[in-house]
């Protein structure tokens, strides 16, 4: 049995999922949306069969009703231990702050996106219906449950390839920036990132903030998958933080560097990236490369980056309760630039929000980067002294500098 | 200044964007994230009120925006005029794209709103300052007017509270008439005063409305001098004047005897009307005496000298009356001078302010003829 753990009804019903389908496969799924319902039985059953499936939303605890639930340490703990490496039962977790799938070494562990587990909630029960066997690759790949094998082998394949090419690549690279991940050919540059598993779900901004603001480059490199799950194609994402992220390099020219062709991305969340001015897809070789740098590149400038990333069309996360809360926070966000208050002051904003690619791609879209002109700050100052009632109304700045001393 | 920010998600940054927004010295802004925690806090008097549309997650799913947990609040606040923020500003402030949902909420009573901006169909730079600045304006401009309108409904509420405690104004169906019309007559002033008129109103028709206002609470003093009268001085059904006019505390304003006509008031040498006792012949009285019809004026005189606790109070009080009555025959829409009609414009550049300070003048005389006890 599947145990669908997920406190949001309305999250399953707007996946898809609503009250008839999952009737349609009760024999093989079974939904539950509060602690109350597991009862000891249940819980047994639930913990204690081996050919179970436990698939649990990250926010479950969070619910109020299962905060408070009496036993929700016992359940707490159990859980804790499907994540140990001993444990032998099938357990998922999915949230919606998660953007790239991992599956544990022991394939009975994994933890994927919201929608990812929606998407191929079906397939992953029509395997078992065909087979009597779990198999997460399913639900974590769909109907391609070996595309992480064929892309492993065509990366493999370019990189012996790039590793053979005779070309000597011109020293010129060291003005460029290279990221890379651990399965790449080995640093181009003086100026490069190696991107780790740990870091390509939550830490590309730190490493972005590190990498690209202290030196303008003529280019940045960017190979196109990287992280747990190659097909994730978490390159797209990565160039697309980067034009999202306020540093002096966000308008650099960006090269992707595939191992496959556009069809195995052009469903990515973040293919219309290549669709953008100064983003470029190469192939993954070294004559690829040097071309790259010959060549003239046009960067996009910075008046042209908002329309350039209205073209991306992003969805919002799923770990935002709806769209109201989307206005919300980028109300005060919004408020807060026009007004001139630094967003730091609102220590109840939740700065976590800054970070995230999905609030800096909606602040980059919307030229919010830009500091406040000279005349609005100006009305700003006379606005607020206006409201205190009191001190001499600002109408003009003096240079002390430039008058002349006795 | 008090400040009340009714929203769900006042305590993620609302609270302290708005406090920097407008950091006025003394200010306290309050918190309500819910409908039973803004029905609590509606009891205290604020000075404005932000108030968001949905309040609960329930209301995504509602398409009637009179459902809406803010519209519910809206209408705790508006549905009487003496609840306590009755004549508090409220700005909404609001995610909906939906402008006809601002538009159920303006209806009720909202006097401004707010958009927070939704990144879906987010407004330019420009537009955005936009909406920034009608913020501000808006604060501004709510800020006066607040002062004014609650000016005006603590007078009418001294008044409302006077009405309903005295007992000249309970039961009797006709007197509880009197008083019926008196209380509705104050709404009627208050939502003249402050009903801002539109650029057409106020450019094409000349809307103006602090006059009326002056009208509606001038015609009060009808409703009082009869209330302080007996109703037997009119006989029914056509209310015909009997010839004796009467107070409730048996004093007489026309008495009638067998051919002369006594009444307790004439003018002085000045012109004033004094509580001075004149006994007047039938035949060559004027004939006002004898059919009751009097001007509200000499009848407020009337009442104040049948009324009075000594001479000093009877001068102080119609000193008072008679600058607001001067005021009265000055202003063109009861009947105009005739220097008025041939010099003078309908509407000067200074009246509002000048319609507005007679305003609170009427009311406060309001008060103090109501505090005249038998």
């Amino acid at each position: 049995m599947i145990y669908l753990i997920d406190d949001n009804k309305k999250r399953q019903q707007d996946s898809g999922w609503k009250d008839d389908k999952l009737q349609y496969y009760k024999d093989f799924i079974y939904p539950i949306y509060r602690l109350s319902e597991l009862t000891d039985n249940l819980r047994n059953e639930l913990f204690k069969s081996e050919n179970n499936v436990i698939l649990f939303h990250e926010s479950f605890f969070e619910n109020i009703e299962n905060r408070q639930d009496k036993d929700v340490n016992d359940i707490r703990n159990r859980l804790d231990k499907l994540t140990s490496a001993s444990s032998n039962k099938y357990y998922v977790i999915f949230s919606g702050s998660n953007s790239e799938r991992k599956l544990n070494d022991n394939n009975k562990s994994a933890s994927i996106p919201v929608h990812i587990l929606y998407n191929n909630l079906e397939v992953f029960i029509q395997h078992y219906q065909n087979t009597k066997e779990y198999d997460l690759k399913y639900l974590l790949f769909g109907t391609n449950p070996d595309i992480e094998l064929l892309l492993l082998e065509e990366l493999n394949k370019s990189k012996r390839l790039f590793i053979e090419e005779s070309l000597n690549l011109s020293s010129e690279l060291n003005n460029y920036f290279f990221f890379r991940s651990r399965l790449d050919v080995n640093p181009l540059s003086v100026n490069h990132a190696t991107i780790f598993n740990k870091d390509s779900q939550f830490g590309l901004n730190k490493i972005i903030l590190e990498s690209l603001s202290k030196k303008r480059y003529k280019g940045i490199f960017v190979p196109l998958s990287f992280g747990s799950s190659l097909s994730d194609f978490n390159g797209l994402r990565l160039a697309t933080e980067v034009r999202c992220t306020n540093t002096i390099n966000q308008c650099t020219t960006i090269f992707i560097y595939s191992f496959v062709g556009i069809e195995y991305f052009f469903q990515n969340e973040y293919f219309n990236i290549l669709k953008t001015k100064g983003i470029k897809l190469v192939d993954y070789s070294k004559n690829a490369f040097q071309n790259a740098i010959n060549h003239k590149t046009i960067n996009v400038e910075h008046k042209e980056l908002h329309k350039e990333l209205n073209k991306l069309e992003l969805a919002p996360p799923k770990n935002y309760l709806d769209n109201h809360s989307i206005a919300n926070e980028f109300g005060i966000y919004q408020l807060a630039y026009n007004a001139g208050i630094d967003i730091n002051e609102i220590t109840d904003f939740d700065k976590d929000k800054l970070d995230s690619l999905y609030f800096k791609w909606l602040v980059a879209k919307n030229g919010l980067y830009e500091e406040l002109p000279e005349d609005a700050q100006l009305e700003n100052n006379v606005f607020r002294n206006e409201i205190r009632l009191k001190g001499p109304t600002i109408v003009g700045k003096i240079d002390l500098t430039k008058v002349p001393k006795k | 200044m008090r400040i009340l920010l009714i929203d769900d998600n006042s305590n993620k940054g609302w609270k302290q964007i708005l406090e920097r927004v407008f950091p006025i010295p003394d200010l306290k802004v309050d918190v309500a994230i819910n409908l039973l925690e803004a029905e609590t806090k509606i009891e205290d008097i604020y000075d404005l009120i932000f108030l968001d549309v949905r309040l609960d997650e329930q209301d995504h799913d509602i398409a009637n925006p009179t459902e809406f947990t803010g519209y519910r609040i809206l209408e705790k606040i508006r549905n009487e005029f003496l609840n306590p923020n009755f004549a508090t500003p409220i700005i909404l402030i609001t995610a909906t794209n939906k402008i006809w949902n601002v538009d159920v909420f303006r209806n009720y009573g909202v006097d401004g709103y707010y958009i927070k901006e939704h990144p879906d169909y987010i407004f330019d730079k420009k537009t955005s300052k936009q909406n920034y600045d009608n913020l501000k304006r808006k604060f501004i401009e709510l800020r006066e007017v607040g002062q004014k309108r609650k000016e005006v409904r603590k007078l009418s509420k001294d008044i409302i509270e006077k009405i309903l405690n005295h007992s000249y104004f309970k039961g009797n169906n006709k007197y509880e008439n009197v008083k019926n019309r008196i209380i509705d007559k104050l709404k009627l002033g208050y939502d003249n005063l402050f009903n801002e008129p539109n650029k057409l109103e106020k450019e094409v028709l000349k809307t103006n409305n602090e006059a009326i206002a002056f009208i509606i609470y001038w015609s009060i003093l009808e409703e009082i001098v009869k209330g302080y009268s007996s109703y037997l001085n009119w006989e029914l059904p056509d209310y015909t004047f009997s010839g004796n006019w009467k107070f409730r505390n048996n004093e007489y304003f026309i008495e009638k005897g067998n051919d002369k006509i006594f009444v307790n008031l004439s003018k002085d040498i000045n012109g004033n009307w004094r509580p001075k006792s004149v006994e007047l012949n039938i035949e060559n009285i004027d004939i006002k005496y004898l059919n009751g019809k009097i001007n509200l004026s000499e009848q407020v005189y009337s009442l104040l000298t049948a009324y009075k606790k000594d001479n000093e109070q009877f001068k102080e009080l119609s000193r008072e009356f008679s600058i607001i009555n001067t005021f009265r025959n000055k202003i063109d829409f009861i009947h105009s001078k005739i220097r008025n009609i041939y010099e003078r414009s309908l509407i000067g550049k200074n009246d509002s302010a000048e319609q507005y300070d007679f305003c609170i003048k009427q009311l406060k005389f309001i008060n103090k003829i109501l505090s005249l006890s038998s």
